[in-house]
Parts: structure tokens; sequence; C-alpha cells
């Protein structure tokens, strides 16, 4: 099994030649990194059918031994982690393909690149962990790379802030993480995950560890409160949202839920929090998106909604749903920000009342982008719909009924805005000043939108009943699996909202049917969801101006005493060194000297040693 | 006993005898010229000794004088070699070779590098 | 007697291509010459493959004056390393002597360091000693300028002083023992009262091999010929014969005088405490790079000096550990140097201001070795320390190890000065500065590696069995 330790190694081995050349590689520095990343993709496949073969392989070499402290490094692998790679380096692999054309003539084309290796690299790595120490360090690897991604144009100031705002928000989650971690080796005495999870905990120290982890997962997949990074963070580059907002990183957090279930399911306590706060975000970034007019905030906060409803999948036991979401939203989510870009690439604009009836024009994209769309509505048989399914079948079925009811009303919203968003920008008829120069995006982009496109349509199947449930059998694998039966009255009421969620975008936005007065502008509603809850400003007032005037005091406090005090101790001790410079006389025979009188000084001390005088 | 203490006066007279001679018909022979430059002081390699302590001598001196040293020590190493050789046999003859042939290989280097020549 | 001859084999590759090479430079033009580096190179990596197989054989040779261990066979394989690093490095330097004489000297010097590390007798290691430091004397004063003479003299004067001083402590052990052996110097002192006499042989060995070490207060030497010397010597140096004067130190006392241990143990403490602080607090003073990295080796040699003061296994592994890890970042800053000088920059701090635009790849190497000299994770330094001062803890050595603790800290003030040079002040020109091609392979392998043993210890420590 040594060929996955190649899976994590290749992306590594394309940043390093990247940054050593990638100036002089200029335009091909794309094709090692595809090169790396498609080898990464081909090997995970391998791992996957292994892993559907039922091999299970947990590597590990002693990373560091201090005392009775030992840290392992490994991989694991597992039907889960097998999954997640094939995600993570399809995606990958998709999105570097359509950067070729999208970043095309870009001065820091290299570098882009290289960030790209190494950002897979890390969630790879993140994946693939045998022990949580390794989780943590691929964590925080994986929000260096958005970092550096997302604010990749960090000559525009919002790009920089925004890449900032990321990676300061999900640092709070991560704290809780990181506390959780050391709570967790206080009282197993052991990170490794394996033997972790064959621990019996009491329930109490379960839900406190597993919730400190959901704070992790809080703040990387943008979950209530935390979300506020996720529709800022939009300024990177679009094929970088695919892939790090749509698929990979911001999965992190729900992939850690999902890793550490068995601890989660041990805390009770735990998993309700996880359902509660799953639903509140699904809920809220659905209605928010209802409002947005920025066609990538509008995908962004669907992916905060759609990430809550993995949650909630995961919160109510539901674990195969969740994770089956999980991949699913992947493929068509990465399939939407990659349209998107397309969109944008066409109009630069990403407004969306400026864009209008460029299905004529865009053929591929706008095909490709409708069949995300029918994915993430959950229109049978698109991918959405049997995941999405399945969540609300688990909440239903677990006695959630609250969740189950807020969960159905946010599909009815989540197919509101996507067909709002899909009548405006692909039909009706042109708007704003794009003009005649629209045209479809070249074949190196589009080859990836069919490519996910045929995914959404497919991807939904292997977890449906036709194909009897493959997916679930072979997740849960490793946890026991349940007994499956369907459920038509939630299915029925799941197909009839998204329905509804599409007829209704249909009369407001390409009929003229419904009076104007209907939705309007002005009341309370539609001003508290423009303003996304005024959750940034809450936190503009309630902790960064604070912060800000308690740094402010506590700057002068440093400044004058810290700094003093410092400084003090500086100068005494550079006098010191100033004064030693006298030693060195520069004279050999002082030199000498000196030699012979300390052989007689050590003489004398060593004959003190034995008592001799 | 005895026959070491006669065989060691014998060495002891003859040297004796031999230094005698040899200054005593140097004293007879001579003939008596005086100059100067027989007076000064001499020491081997520079003439004028009474001077500034600091003078320069050429550094050529100092390179014959080294490498002069080095075969000398050879030699030292050489003699309590000879007289054991027979029983250490052919290895120890070739570890001599080598060792000869490394301190060759400096005079060589010298050579090469032009310091033998004395202008 | 019957020897090994494959158990001599690095050295004895070392030998015949230093012959070699100085018969290269006695018969082939100057053109040809360049060749001489890459001879060289090849000859060292041979000797390193030669090596590889004398992993975890143990054995004598010549009468049980040459030992070869695991400890020997580690250090063998660090100088062969950081040697075949300085050479790579230096292979398109401009020269100031030959180019066959100065590798073949180098050459020399590696092989007398090698004698060392294996040295089982107090003639041996005499003699491999000044196997070691008489090729040094000749490169330091291999420029022709004052600085580089004064320092070589003063290297050459100081050096004969130590080595009589050694000398004549070698010279009282044998008096009360009758032996020069290490163990049967150990076998006839065992089971008897220490006498002073023989102290005053041992504070004698100590104050030898710790002037070759660059120990306080016998360090006088090491600022002054790291300045003064040309740069590809002065980054020889710094791993070269240090690496000789420690491996002497782990076999010599340990083994011979391990009667005395505790007495031996405290003088170490004694010089490592001086060392560090007055390293330290003299580095503060400099404005010279090179000055200021000879005042850090000083340094730095107190906190190796920590493992021989801890007197066990663990404090020798943690300390051969802790001198690779030293080794490879005071290598890679002075060859950073080498770099910039090359290409006419000064060696004041204040002429690397802005090095970063100039150069980033070299100011971003520079950074990375003096984080790793300072001790900042996750360069390989932190990781020495933290082996070598949980040594010390380990065996109750708690003040040393806060005092290498705080010296860490002051050490921070000098290395941060010449960062901050590089990234926060402006250049005078915006100059690209070129780097050769080996030059600049040798500075990636070196951060490499830094990085590599900062992230993974346990691939090194793993082969010492720590």
């Amino acid at each position: 099994m040594n060929y996955l330790s190649l899976i994590v190694l290749l992306p590594v081995l394309s940043f390093i030649l990247l940054i050593v050349f990638g100036k002089k590689l200029g335009d091909k520095a794309a094709h090692l990194s595809i090169a790396a990343v498609g080898a990464a993709f081909g090997l995970s496949v391998k791992a996957l059918l292994d892993a559907m073969g039922g091999a299970h392989a947990d590597l590990s070499f002693t990373w560091l031994t201090i005392g009775n402290l030992k840290l392992t490094f490994g991989l694991l692998l597992d039907p889960l982690a097998a999954m997640m790679l094939v995600v993570v380096t399809f995606v990958s692999l998709l999105v570097q393909l359509f950067s070729v054309g999208y970043m095309h003539g870009d001065k820091r084309y290299g570098w882009f690149y290289a960030c790209l290796s190494m950002f897979t690299a890390s969630m790879l790595l993140l994946v693939f962990s045998s022990n949580f120490v390794q989780m943590y360090m691929a964590w925080e690897g994986v929000g260096l790379f958005s970092y550096l991604l997302v604010g990749f144009w960090f000559e525009k100031r919002s790009a920089s802030d925004a890449a900032k705002k990321a990676f300061m928000v999900t640092r709070v989650g991560d704290l809780g993480f990181g506390i959780g971690l050391i709570i967790l080796f206080i009282t197993a005495g052991t990170l490794d995950m394996s033997q972790v999870f064959a621990m019996k905990f009491a329930p109490e120290t379960a839900s406190l560890i597993a919730i400190l982890f959901f704070f992790g997962a809080i703040g990387k997949s943008a979950q209530f409160p935390l979300h506020v990074w996720l529709p800022d963070a939009m300024e990177g580059p679009t094929p970088v949202s695919a892939l790090i907002h749509a698929a990979t990183m911001v999965a992190a957090g729900v992939y850690l839920v999902a890793r550490a279930y068995p601890l989660f399911e041990q805390g009770p306590a735990a998993m309700e929090f996880v359902a509660i706060i799953g639903t509140i975000t699904a809920f809220m970034a659905a209605t928010i998106a209802l409002t947005a007019t920025d066609i990538k905030k509008i995908l962004a906060y669907s992916t905060v909604s759609q990430l809550g409803y993995m949650m909630m999948g995961l919160g109510v036991g539901a674990f195969a749903a969740g994770t089956f979401h999980l991949m699913n939203h992947a493929f068509f989510k990465a399939l939407l920000f990659l349209g998107a870009g397309s969109v944008i690439h066409a109009v630069h604009s990403q407004e969306i009342f400026d864009m209008g009836g460029l299905s004529r024009k865009m053929k591929i994209t706008s095909l490709t982008f409708v069949i995300g769309g029918l994915a993430l509505a959950g229109i049978p048989p698109f991918s959405g719909f049997w995941s999405k399914d399945e969540i609300l079948l688990g909440a239903f079925e677990s006695g959630h009924t609250a969740i189950f009811a807020i969960g159905l009303l946010t599909a009815l919203f989540t197919a509101f805005y996507t067909f709002r968003l899909i009548f405006v920008v692909f039909f009706g008829k042109p708007r704003g000043h794009h003009g005649d120069h629209v045209h479809e995006s070249p074949a190196v982009m589009a080859v990836p939108l069919m490519l996910l496109a045929a995914l959404a349509l497919t991807s939904g199947l292997l977890g449906s009943p036709f194909m009897g449930n493959a997916y679930q059998s072979f997740i849960l694998g490793g946890h026991g699996g349940t007994e499956h039966h369907i459920n038509y009255l939630v299915m029925g009421l799941s197909i009839g909202v998204a329905v509804l969620g599409i007829f209704g975008a249909w009369l407001k936005y390409s009929t003229n049917l419904l009076p104007s007065n209907v939705m309007s502008k002005n009341n309370i509603i539609y001003q508290l969801l423009v303003n996304k809850y005024y959750i940034d400003e809450i936190y503009e007032y309630t902790l960064v101006k604070p912060t800000h005037a308690i740094a402010r005091y506590v700057l002068t406090f440093d400044q004058r005493v810290i700094d003093g005090a410092v400084n003090g101790v500086a100068w005494v001790i550079s006098r010191i060194g100033g004064g030693l410079k006298y030693l060195q006389t520069g004279y050999a025979q002082n030199y000498a000297l000196v030699m012979v009188i300390s052989v007689v000084v050590l003489i004398i001390w060593s004959f003190r040693a034995i008592q001799l005088f | 006993m005895i026959s070491e203490i006669i065989y060691f006066s014998v060495f002891v007279a003859v040297g004796l005898t031999v230094v005698v001679l040899m200054l005593g018909l140097q004293k007879l022979l001579q003939t008596k010229r005086h100059s100067d430059a027989k007076l000064s002081v001499y020491e081997c390699g520079n003439i004028d000794v009474v001077s500034d302590p600091r003078i320069q001598i050429k550094m050529r001196y100092y390179i014959f004088g080294l490498l002069f040293i080095i075969f000398d020590v050879e030699m030292i190493f050489l003699f309590p070699w000879a007289v054991v050789f027979k029983s250490l046999g052919l290895v120890a003859l070739i570890e001599m070779l080598v060792f000869i042939m490394i301190l060759l290989l400096g005079l060589l280097y010298a050579w090469r590098k032009g310091v033998l020549k004395w202008t | 007697m019957q020897i090994e001859w494959i158990n001599l084999m690095p050295e004895l590759m070392i030998f015949g291509v230093a012959i070699v090479v100085l018969l290269g430079e006695l018969y082939l033009s100057a053109n040809a010459k360049r060749i001489l580096g890459v001879v060289s190179l090849l000859g060292i990596l041979a000797a390193l493959f030669s090596l590889t197989s004398l992993y975890g054989v143990e054995a004598t040779e010549f009468m049980d004056m040459f030992s070869i261990d695991l400890t020997a066979t580690v250090l063998k394989g660090i100088l062969l390393a950081t040697t075949a690093l300085v050479v790579l490095a230096t292979l398109r330097s401009r020269m100031t002597i030959g180019e066959g004489e100065f590798f073949s000297m180098m050459l020399f010097s590696v092989l007398g360091t090698m004698f060392m590390a294996s040295a089982n007798d107090l003639i041996m290691l005499f003699i491999a000693l000044e196997l070691t430091v008489l090729p040094a004397y000749i490169l330091v004063g291999s420029k022709k300028t004052a600085g580089s003479a004064e320092a070589a003299l003063k290297y050459f004067l100081l050096g004969l002083v130590a080595s009589v001083i050694l000398l004549y402590g070698m010279s009282l052990v044998y008096g009360l023992t009758g032996q020069t052996n290490f163990t049967a110097i150990a076998n006839a002192l065992a089971g008897q009262a220490i006498e002073p006499l023989l102290l005053v042989g041992m504070v004698m060995i100590v104050v030898g091999l710790g002037f070759k070490v660059a120990a306080v207060p016998f360090h006088f030497w090491a600022p002054d010929v790291y300045e003064g010397a040309p740069v590809p010597v002065a980054s020889f140096l710094a791993v070269g014969p240090k690496a000789g004067g420690f491996a002497a130190l782990i076999h010599f006392f340990p083994v011979a005088l391990a009667v005395a241990a505790p007495i031996w143990a405290g003088l170490f403490a004694i010089l490592a405490v001086l060392s560090m602080l007055l390293g330290n607090l003299a580095a503060l003073a400099q404005t010279q790079v090179r000055r200021l990295l000879g005042y850090s080796a000083v340094a730095h040699t107190g906190y190796l000096l920590v493992g021989l003061a801890v007197a066990d296994s663990f404090g020798y592994t943690a300390l051969i550990f802790y001198f690779l890890v030293y080794s490879l970042a005071a290598l890679g800053s002075f060859l950073v140097i080498l770099a910039t000088t090359e290409r006419g920059l000064g060696e004041n701090v204040t002429d690397f201001a802005g090095l970063f635009k100039r150069a980033p790849m070299l100011a971003f190497a520079m950074a990375i070795f003096l984080f790793s000299l300072v001790g900042i994770p996750p360069f390989a330094g932190f990781m020495g320390k933290v082996y070598l001062f949980g040594a010390a803890v380990r065996s109750d050595l708690i003040w040393l190890a806060v005092i290498g603790v705080l010296n860490s800290v002051v050490s921070f003030g000098y290395y941060v000065t010449v960062i901050r040079q590089m990234y926060l002040v402006n250049p005078t020109t915006d100059d690209a500065v070129t780097v050769s091609k080996p030059l600049y392979l040798s500075i990636v392998l070196i951060m490499a590696a830094v990085v590599f043993l900062g992230v993974y210890p346990s691939a090194f420590l793993s082969i010492i069995n720590l």
C-alpha cells in the first residue's frame, strides 16, 4: 500500500518544483501541476477500488519521541477517506484544468499553481491522517494555503482583507479544536485515531471534546455564527472558490465531524449541538441567498446552507446521508462555481442583473449550470436529490420534527434562489452592456464543466435505491450498516417543495404574472436578509471595535512599560557585549597568557573537586 | 667488564689523539693573515649579523630548511624500521615505501612550484 | 597483525583523492584544474558510500589504536556530507590558491578529522589532530592579505600553544598509567584514588581540545579566523576541525577518564556556560557578519558542551545531533555570505540591506539558517536544542538548561538584526545578486536538510539509536 503516500507526495513535489522553477516554466507550470494531481487522482481511484475490495490500511511511522510522548505520523485508508480522496483529487484536477484558461496571462501563474498544489497536498494529508495531531497540522496547512489563494490578487484591498478575515475567523474555531485535542490527549493519552475510537468515554467527556472539535468545524465549514468569512472569500479567483469553497476546505469541517464520528456518537449532547447549528446555518444562509445579487455570493451562501445541511444530517445520526451529500455537493457546487467563473470570464461582471439571456451565447455553460442547479434544488434524478432526501429522512425518522420542517423550508428556498439565479442570468433579455462580445469559454474550461455535469447527474444514483444504496453500504462498511427503506411521504414532500420553489422563481423572474409589489424591497424582512442578519455589523460593534480600543490601550502600555523594560535589558546586555570587545585585544601573546592562566584556574578548581584543599 | 673498559678507553684515546693532532697540525701549519672579515661574527646564511634585528632574510632559507628537516626526520623513522625490518616482512617494506613516496611528493610539489630555484 | 582494509576504506579513499588532487595541481593546465573540484566531490561521495557499509560495524585496527564504532561512523558521515556540500558550493568559486591546493588541503584536514573520530590512542589522537589543523592553518592564510595572514599566524601560534598543553597533559596521563591506549588507561586507573597529577593532565587535555572547538576562554582565534580567512575556508572551518574536536572529546573522556567523570563533567559545564555567555554577548556588539558568526560559533560550542557536561549516552547523542544541525545551519549561512561576497557585496550587517529584494532565495535561505541557529521551530535547530537541553534536564542539570535557553533568547537579538536588514531595509541598488549553480544547489540542499531535520528528526535520530 505504499502508493498511498505518493498521493500526498506528488502534489508536494509539484509544489517544490514550481517554487524553484516556477518563473522559468511560465505557462508550462500548469502542466506540471496538472500532471501531479492527475497522477494523484489515478492513485486515489486505485485506493478507492482497494477500499471497496475491503482494504483497510493504517500505515504509520514514529515521527518524534520525546520521553514518554510518542508522536506518530501515518496514513489511514478507510471507505470515508477513500471517497474523500477521489473527490478532492478529482475536483482539484478539474479546477486546475479550468484555471489554465481562466488564469491565462496572470503574472503570478506559477505561484498560483504552486499554491493550488500545496493546498491539494494539505487537504489530502488532512483526509489521510491517522492521528489528530497530523490532522490538525494539515488543517492549519489548508488554512494557510487558502489564505494565500483567497488573497491571490493581494493588490486588491478587498481581496487581502477577505483573506485576512477568512484566516482570523477560522482561527477562532481552530482554537476550540486545539483545546479539544489537548483535552483528548489528557483523557485518552493518545491522539491516534484507531486507538481513540476504540475507547469508551463518559458521555460528558465525549460531548465536551466533540463540541470543541466541532468549533473547528464551525470555523472551517463556515457554520453559524462563524460563517461570515466565506462570502467575503469570494474575492479570490473563481476556480479557487470552486476548489476551496465548494468541494474541499469547507468540507473539511464536515469531514472532521464524520471522521471523529465514533467520538460524537458517544456524546448525545454534541450530536444535538451539531444538528442545531447545522439547521440554523442551513436556514439562515438560504434566506440570505434569496436576496443576494452577486453570482458568487449567492453560490457562497448556498454553500454555507448546504454545509449546514450536511451537519444537520450528521447531527441527527444520518452519517451516510451527511457524507453522501458532502460528495454530491462537492461535484455539483464545483460545477456551479466553475460555471459562474465561465460566466464572469465572459461578462466581466459578477452582478446577476447585469446578465441575462446568456443561454443563447453560452450553450455549454448554461446547460451544465442548469444541471448543477437541478442537482442543488433537489430534483430527481439529479444527485442532490438523493442525499438531501436521505438527510431529511434521517431527521424525520430520528424524531427531530422541527429540524425536519426547517429542512423542508430550506429546500424550498434553495430551489427558489437557485432558479432565480438561473432565470435571471441565462434566460430573458440581455441586460447591462456586455453586448455581443459574450462568447462560449474555450474547451479547456468547457470540458471540466461537462465532466462535472455528468457527475452531478449520476453521482446521486450511487446512493439511490435503484443501485441498492451502494454508497451507504460502502461507507458504513466500518460502522455496521442500517436497514434501509424508502419513505414515500418524505420523498414526495422533498420533491414537492423543490418543484414549488422552481415554479415560484419562474413566476417571479421569468414571467410578468406576479404583481411587482410581491416581495417588494421595502419591508423589514428584505432589509434583514439583504444585510445578512446584520451579523457582520454585530461583530463590528461587539468584537472588532472594542478589540481595537483595547489594542490601542495595550499598545500604549506596551510602548511605555514593556518596551521600556525590554529596551533597558537590551541596553544593559549590549553594554556588556560592547565591554567584552576589550577582551579581544588582538595580541596573540595576551591570548596565550589567558589560556595558561585558565589552565591554572581550572586545575585549582578540579583540585577543589577532590577536596585537595 | 674489564675488557669493555679497555675497549672504551682505546676509543677515547684515539678520539682525543685525532682531535689534538688535527688542531695541533693546523696551528703549526697555518699562515696568519688577519682581516676584518675573518674576525667578524658569522652565522649560517647571513653575513651582516650585527645590525637592525628586524632584517629581512630570504624566504628560500626557510623553505630549504624545512625540506631538509622533513628528510632529516624521515631518517629518524628509517633507523628503527631498519633495525626490525627483517621481522616485519613485506608489509613493512611497502608501508615504508608509501611513507617515502608521500615525502617525495612533498619534494616534487616544492620542485614543481619552483621553490628550488635560488634566484 | 592483520588489518581489515575494508574498515579503513573511507580514509584510504580520501587519502587517495587528496594525493591525486595535489598531483593534478602540479601537472594540469589552469583550465583543466577546474575538474579537480569535481574529482574531490566524487571522491568524498565514494568515501561516504563506502562508509555506509561500516554502519553498525564495531572493530579496532592498528593494534587498538584505531576503533570503529557507531559514534565514529556517524560523525564521519556528518563530516563527509558537510564537506561534500562545501566542495560543491565552492566548485565555481574564485580560489585564492590553486584549486588542487585548496581541495587537497581540505581533504587532508578531513582525513585528520576522520582519524580523530576513530582515535583510540593518545598518540593516534595527537597525530590526527595535527593532521587536521595544519592544513587548516595553511588554508586560513591562503589569501594574500594582511587580515588573512594575521588570522593564520594567530591561529597557528595559539594552536601551537594549545598543542603543547595538550601534549603535556597526555604525557602526564601516560606517566601515571604507563599506557597510551584509551581502554588501557581506563583499566590502569580503575579502582584507584584520583591522583592530583591526573587532574593536571586531564585539565590540560581539556584545554588543548577546548581550543580546537573554540570554547571560552580558548576561543580567541575564532572571531579573527572566521573573519580573516577566505570565505570558502571559513565555511569549511565551521564544520571540519570542530567535528574532530568534539569527536575526540566524546571519545577520550568517557572512555579513558571514566573514573573522573564528575570532575570533567563539571569542567565542561563551566566551559559551556562561559562559552554561551561570552559568545552570545560579544556577538551582540558585532557589525561584521562573519565576526558575528564567529562569536555565534563560540556560543554554539557552549551549547554543544552541555552534551558533555551531561556525561551520559543521551547527552552524547544529543550532542552529535546538535552538531549536525548546527554545522548545517552555520555552513549554510557561510555559503550565503560566500554567494554575496562573490558578487562584490560587503560583509557588514548593513551590506545585507534589502537582500530580500535583490536575491529573494538567498535572503530566504539565510533567514531559515539563522532561525535554525536561534532554535525556532520548525527548523532543525529547535529540535537539536530540545534534545540537548532535554538531556541536561534529564540529568538534573536544570540550571544549565535554563542558562542555555536564556542564551538562545539573547542570541535572537543579533541574528534578527541580519534578518531585519535583509527584509525590512531598502537596498541601495536593485541589482539582482546572481548565484552560481553549484553554490545555489548546495544552499538549497542544506535548506532542505534543515527543514527536514526540524520536521522529522527521527530520520537521523534513529541512525544514532536515540
